[in-house]
């Protein structure tokens, strides 16, 4: 019986080279586009939500003493996009009270543009933010009192060795060094401020419980002003590229069911004989699955050669493994879809009688 | 019911709806095929020869009325059964295409033995392929044979498992008239060295006198002409 089936599969693929080649081919072309879709999605949602951003990109503000450990399990957590550990005081400047910073260590999206001057090197430099310098008419080079909000110690002074860019997206508090914010505050007091960035996709309260489960004495703040905006517009660019990779699944098992249609057709005539002595339909279907089987699998190595360039000609970012890894993963989906459009054009041989499979033959 | 009969119709009504004048293919036929008889089917194209032979064997259904094989209706049984009961019980010679392409002459004839899962089916297809006349042959391709082969090795295909009734539809159609009158002579020896009964349609009535008897068919309907075996 087996090997019954695999001549019939033989046969299928003899009999129907040309439009097998047609179907390799709209699988390569349907495959290539989605995955190529999918990935561009990626790379935009990223460009949609760092567009979205202002100048303190954050979702979340975690203050604790973190280990390794703790980060690693922040890290972990499902819709974190980004995680940065920073550290900051708060200070009175006149009658206000300001947030000051030390100067990040590298890999944070903050964005340090500087107008005048140099960023902090000493314990006394520090960088104001340009909306600061206005106000209160600071120069370079001048020198600025600031006093810690937690303790009652003197005024601290600081020399000013930069300004910062008024641009929109340029940091907006003072920055000084590490060794700065110990002249106001004492390291053991400087508890450490995890900075959270999500992806734009997961709710804002999922996340805040997934950190409250998480525990270890965090004290948890959820900044929402930005993500709510941020996530509406991803929610917009994801719809659209979802729609049209959709639209390109359902083209694409449109023309696939097609190709099958005219091949299983071609060979109506000797199916209606093997009913007609009595092979039970299941059987029948076996052969059409080895085929969509090998038609994608042969579209899908054709895919992972070809992709690679084509995406770079194409000026996609992402990385030659990454998008492997989208083909991979899209892959599946694609095999559903086959075996299921052909599933459905084989149910619809399959239902009608056998003497209607001799006449559509002819 | 005749339980000795190969199979029994009972006012079999066939209409195919096309539009305003519906098209009456059989008209309450009934026909009763006896074992070893070889009964021939004539009439006019169009008539309903092959609706009938389609209904009577398990292929399309008719609109009224009954086919009985075995003390069964075989119209009550699934699908699953019903294929069971064609590859039990029948065999099937059609005009052309019969063959499977990629499958030798001895792989066509296995089918219907592996469907039922007969055992030593290599066996028993290279006996009656030789028996067929076709003995050095059974490893080639439907397209290496002629047309007379390949309807030879049809029929070992249809009698391999030695049915109780085979149905063929034209099987000469498509063969000059010295192949046909070989095909027909081997069909009615293996017929009845089976004892199995044939219901065949032709539109060559030169062969009526190898039939036990003939049937004629017009507009649906029968018209029995009595008629017996005459040339041996
Ligand atoms: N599937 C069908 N749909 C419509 N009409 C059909 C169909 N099959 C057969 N017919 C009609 O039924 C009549 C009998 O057909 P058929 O049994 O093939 O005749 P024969 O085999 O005697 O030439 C013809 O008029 C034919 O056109
Ligand atoms: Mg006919």
């Amino acid at each position: 019986m087996i090997s019954l089936l695999l001549r019939l599969f033989h046969w299928n693929i003899l009999r129907s080279r040309l439009q097998l080649l047609i179907m390799i081919v709209a699988v390569l072309g349907s495959l290539s586009s989605y995955v190529l879709l999918g990935t561009a999605l990626s790379e935009m949602s990223v460009q949609v939500m760092e567009s979205m951003r202002s100048e303190w990109p954050y979702d979340f503000e975690v203050e604790a003493w973190f280990d390794a450990d703790l980060e690693q399990q922040i890290t972990k957590l499902p819709g974190l996009s980004r995680l940065e550990i920073h550290t900051m005081t708060e200070v009175f400047l006149y009658s206000e009270t300001i947030r000051l910073l030390a100067l990040p260590k590298e890999n944070s999206v903050l964005l340090l543009e500087l107008e005048q001057g140099e960023l902090p090197t000493f314990e006394d430099d520090i960088v104001l933010p340009a909306s600061i310098a206005m106000r209160y008419g600071y120069q370079l080079g001048e020198s600025i009192q600031l006093q810690s909000v937690k303790s009652i110690n003197k005024p601290v002074s600081f020399h000013i060795c930069g300004i910062l860019s008024g641009k929109k997206g340029v940091l907006t508090y003072p920055l000084t060094t590490y060794d700065g914010l110990t002249r106001l505050q004492p390291a053991e007091k400087l508890t450490p401020t995890a900075l959270i960035q999500l992806d734009g996709r997961e709710e804002l309260l999922t996340f805040e419980k997934r950190l409250q489960n998480i525990g270890r004495g965090m004290a948890i703040k959820t900044l929402t002003q930005e993500y709510e905006e941020a996530q509406a517009n991803l929610t917009l660019s994801d719809t659209l590229v979802n729609g049209l990779r959709s639209l390109i699944l359902m083209i694409s098992a449109s023309s696939l069911s097609i190709l099958l249609y005219i091949t299983l057709r071609s060979g109506a005539y000797q199916i209606g004989v093997l009913r007609a002595v009595g092979m039970e339909k299941p059987w029948l279907l076996i052969p059409a699955f080895l085929q969509t089987l090998l038609v994608f699998n042969i579209g899908y190595f054709s895919t992972y050669f070809l992709l690679p360039p084509v995406a770079q000609t194409m000026g996609l970012m992402t990385e030659k493994q990454a998008l492997l890894q989208h083909l991979h993963s899209d892959f599946w989906v694609f095999l559903g879809v086959g075996m299921l459009s052909t599933l459905v054009v084989q149910l619809q041989f399959l239902s009608s009688s056998i003497p209607r499979l001799f006449r559509e033959a002819l | 019911m005749n339980q000795q009969s190969a199979v029994i119709g009972k006012r079999i009504s066939r209409i195919f709806p096309m539009g305003d004048t519906p098209v009456h293919a059989l008209r309450e036929v009934s026909i009763t095929v006896e074992p070893g008889e070889l009964v021939m089917l004539l009439g006019p194209s169009g008539s309903g020869k092959t609706t009938l032979l389609h209904t009577l064997s398990g292929l399309e259904k008719p609109d009224q009325g009954d086919v009985w094989v075995n003390d069964v209706s075989i119209y009550t049984l699934n699908d699953w059964k019903l294929s069971k009961l064609r590859s039990q019980y029948f065999g099937f010679v059609f005009q052309s295409f019969n063959l499977l392409p990629t499958l030798s002459a001895l792989e066509n004839v296995q089918i219907p033995l592996r469907l039922l899962g007969i055992k030593q089916p290599v066996k028993k297809a290279t006996e009656i392929l030789a028996r067929v006349g076709l003995g050095e042959r059974t490893h080639h391709k439907p397209s290496q044979l002629s047309g007379g082969e390949q309807q030879r090795v049809a029929l070992a295909r249809a009698l391999v498992t030695r049915p109780k009734i085979v149905y063929a539809d034209e099987p000469t159609g498509n063969l000059d008239s010295q192949t046909s009158l070989d095909m027909m002579l081997l069909l009615r020896e293996l017929v009845s060295e089976n004892q199995s009964a044939c219901l065949m349609v032709t539109h060559n009535s030169e062969m009526t006198h190898l039939a036990h008897r003939v049937l004629h068919m017009r507009d649906g309907q029968l018209v029995e002409s009595a008629s017996r075996a005459g040339v041996s």
